[in-house]
């Protein structure tokens, strides 16, 4: 379900025209006795999802029809709570197998089965499973009854969070699915487009031509300036990619009537790399936190930074079956421990964003460099104090004026001129992305978008994860 | 595990009631409506400042200005086709001048596409006419990209049905979508814009279009070797077919034609029969002409500024040589073809 190409607004459009059609000629009584509108969303999920691909519509089916009906017998016959475990199994087994098991198997283990080499992961597995997963522990833990199963699939299907999230929690989308009723309210559906715009400025003008020329230098391996320039670009590139498609979805929620959790809050703000989590794909930190940091003890215990490690580093194979992924995560949590430890960047905020943002624009790199040969002399070279001397300054200046240097200062340019309009409407837990939806600034966004933007739109990075 | 479901992060459940706000639509009006003017703005500036399109687009007004002035005259006209490689390689004023052919050069910028360039080039071949497709081998090793150049040059022709292969009609997922692509892009405005603003030429002068189409340049430059895939793609097939079958039903003669591509020549045999194996696919689609080089060249001064642009001379080589083999009509036997390589035994004969 990709936002961003044309076939699944047509879709979308199409579906929802019918949806108006239908909904007309059924008088409101009996529309509202046979939750038309209920049955009118699911039947526009599944069609959705359906058009992404046969492979993920079986997949997204077997993971969340197996999950109710596996909780509904856990409900019917509490005997069989034993059984959880084996849930938990079952909701993993398809994430494992797509994701996992070339790299278990064939990497780890050398077994060299051919057959599970090049396995295309059905989209949005990651999200979904980690969101029926929640479901069931809440719904087990906390002895929350079953919901409808229309209900149950709008929750577990809504298009706006199948593909990429946000990872919805049952407290915060279930009950609005429950009470869903399709409702024309113009200051909600301006504020659902205003979000969908600035998530298209965010994807199409900054993230994809970002995506270009971290491509361009990702080629580069001996000058530091130049890594950490490609660093830089992947860094906003992935950020406005994300939380492009966040906002998108969220916007399209809010369209519907739908409030999905902001998933991104100015996270390049951040002072520390605990802030950090707090402002990056919130919501899959706060699933991280909730299903695996407290359980394991949380931070009360004695062996607390063991905790840390071992949440950081499944964040990290979360993101991708690879070892670069696992350093990545690695080097997260070993940052948050020390600061946690030395409490550094407590000493002034400006230190703390500095050192921040090294640590983060550093680690990306274990992110996008999944060629490990070259990964090992972009780091070698980084730590080189020898490598930071004028003459290779100049050198990346002349490279990438050779390439492309005008695209590289406008881009990082504008893109440090959204990330100061965040700056300038900072707050603790609010929203900072409020005077995006000045119409000044939606109009803006609009023009620059409809003239920078690439003619063709790469994919969703997080598509991958 | 602790009360991990916030209330606090919960939405409200309670359904907003209905408001009427004039400032809503009002906005939404706005937005709507710059996002209309941004559109033709930026459709304006493709067709005005993209120096790519407003070189090609008044080439290939030229070529259909020539095109149908040889259509006047009542005889049968050769449409040679395909992308730069054809429009620099094949010189149609010496087919005119020397053989008395009325051949008309519709090569184009590859970066069209093979759709784009085979829709515009058979919508000036009539029955009777001979096509010869001469697409760049890497268009047809791929499958199809849609590029926006095609699309734009579509629109600023005011032939958005070559989009899809004019006559051809040959569907693409997302199809409405194509108006997105009538704008410039960073990269296009970052590249151009500063040399157009000094009047700059980015792209080559007008002057280098004779009237029959051919692009004359006279510099050189040491060309690079390139390699070219021996697979015509499933689209390209699909693309080949349909043209044959259309050709068929409308009396019009249709082969292609190998462009001349800069080889190595210590490797000379290697690429011989790569391009034979190419060209062993080509001819189970349409025929192909029986040029005895199969598209290999390797005299680096044949070449302008890259390894698929010939330079006048050579140009008029290839023309002389096309030419006598379409008067002729001398086609490739797979059997001749095949004596380059070793074909698999699947291959049929």
């Amino acid at each position: 379900m990709n936002f961003t190409d044309f076939t699944f607004w047509q879709l979308l459009f199409a579906g929802c025209i019918l949806w108006m059609i239908v909904r007309i000629t059924i008088p409101g009584k009996i529309r509202g006795e046979c939750s038309f509108d209920k049955f009118a969303l699911l039947f526009l999920d599944l069609a959705l999802i359906a058009n992404v691909g046969l492979p993920t519509f079986l997949t997204f089916l077997t993971v969340s029809v197996g999950t109710y009906i596996w909780l509904f017998f856990i409900k019917r016959y509490p005997r069989l709570k034993w059984t959880a475990p084996v849930l938990f199994a079952y909701q993993l087994l398809p994430l494992f197998y797509f994701k996992y098991s070339n790299f278990l198997l064939n990497e780890v283990s050398h077994l060299q089965i051919p057959t599970i080499k090049d396995l295309l992961i059905p989209a949005g597995l990651s999200f979904y499973t980690f969101q029926k997963v929640a479901f069931a522990v809440d719904t087990l833990h906390y002895k929350l009854p079953l919901p409808k199963p229309l209900d149950y699939l709008n929750f577990a299907g809504f298009f706006g969070q199948i593909v990429a999230g946000p990872i919805e929690r049952r407290a915060n989308l279930l009950p609005q699915m429950e009470n869903f009723r399709l409702r024309w309210d113009l200051g909600r559906i301006n504020k659902g487009l205003s979000m969908i715009i600035l998530g298209f400025f965010f994807k199409s003008c900054l993230a994809d031509n970002l995506a270009s020329l971290a491509v361009a230098l990702r080629t580069n391996s001996e000058n530091v300036y130049l890594i950490w320039v490609t660093n830089i670009c992947f860094g906003f590139q992935i950020y406005f990619d994300f939380a492009g498609y966040s906002f998108i979805a969220l916007g399209l929620g809010r369209v519907l009537g739908i409030e999905l959790t902001l998933n991104f809050r100015s996270p390049y703000w951040s002072t520390s790399v605990q802030e950090f989590w707090r402002r990056w794909h919130i919501t899959l930190s706060r699933w991280f936190r909730d299903y695996l940091y407290i359980p394991l003890g949380g931070g009360r215990t004695p062996l607390w930074f063991l905790n840390v490690l071992v949440v950081f580093i499944v964040s990290g194979i979360w993101h991708g079956a690879g070892w670069n992924f696992l350093i990545w995560g690695f080097i997260h949590g070993m940052a948050l421990v020390l600061e946690r430890i030395f409490k550094y960047p407590k000493i002034h905020a400006f230190l703390g964003w500095l050192s921040t943002s090294l640590i983060v624009f550093f680690a990306w790199m274990f992110f996008y460099e999944t060629n490990s040969g070259m990964l090992v002399k972009k780091v070698a070279r980084v730590f080189t104090p020898k490598a930071y001397t004028f003459g290779h300054w100049n050198a990346a200046y002349e490279a990438m004026a050779a390439t492309q240097a005008g695209l590289v200062f406008v881009m990082i340019g504008l893109c440090a001129l959204v990330l100061l309009l965040e700056r300038f409407n900072w707050s603790e837990d609010g929203p900072n992305y409020s005077p995006f939806y000045r119409i000044e600034f939606q109009a803006m966004m609009l023009v620059v978008t409809v003239f920078l933007a690439p003619v063709k739109s790469n994919g969703f990075i997080y598509f991958n994860f | 595990m602790g009360s991990f479901i916030s209330i606090s992060e919960a939405a409200p459940t309670t359904v907003p009631k209905r408001r009427f706000r004039f400032g809503g639509i009002l906005r939404f009006t706005i937005l709507l409506a710059v996002a209309f003017c941004s559109m033709l703005g930026a459709w304006r500036y493709v067709r005005k400042l993209s120096p790519e399109v407003e070189l090609y687009t008044f080439a290939a007004h030229k070529k259909i200005a020539y095109a149908r002035e040889l259509d006047k005259a009542g005889l049968p006209k050769i449409v040679i086709y395909g992308g730069s490689s054809c429009a620099f390689g094949v010189n149609t004023d010496q087919m005119r001048g020397e053989f008395h052919l009325q051949a008309v050069n519709f090569g184009l910028h590859a970066g069209m596409g093979p759709v784009v360039l085979t829709g515009l080039a058979l919508k000036y071949t009539n029955p009777g006419d001979t096509l010869i497709v001469s697409l760049e081998p890497i268009l047809l090793n791929m499958s199809f990209d849609w590029p926006a150049l095609g699309d734009q040059i579509s629109y600023a022709l005011k032939a958005p049905d070559l989009c899809e292969g004019g006559p051809l009609r040959i569907q693409r997922r997302g199809a409405f979508g194509v108006f997105l692509t009538l704008r410039p892009g960073a990269e296009n405005i970052l590249r151009f814009l500063p040399s157009q603003l000094r009047h700059q030429y980015v792209e080559y002068p007008r002057s280098t279009f004779s009237p029959s189409g051919w692009q004359r340049y006279d510099v050189h430059a040491e060309p690079k070797a390139r390699g070219v895939g021996t697979v015509i793609s499933a689209d390209s097939q699909m693309l080949l077919k349909r043209l044959k079958k259309y050709c068929l039903e409308h009396s019009i003669r249709v082969a292609y034609a190998m462009p001349w591509l800069y080889c190595d020549g210590s490797r000379l045999s290697t690429y011989k029969e790569t391009f034979a194996r190419f060209l062993y696919e080509m001819n189970k689609l349409i025929p192909v002409l029986r040029d005895p080089t199969l598209g290999t060249d390797t005299d680096p001064n044949d070449f302008a500024d890259g390894p698929l642009h010939l330079r006048p001379p050579a140009a008029t080589r290839r023309a002389e040589q096309l030419a006598k083999l379409i008067i002729e009509w001398r086609t490739w036997q797979p059997k001749e073809l095949a004596k380059y390589f070793e074909p698999s035994r699947s291959d049929p004969e």
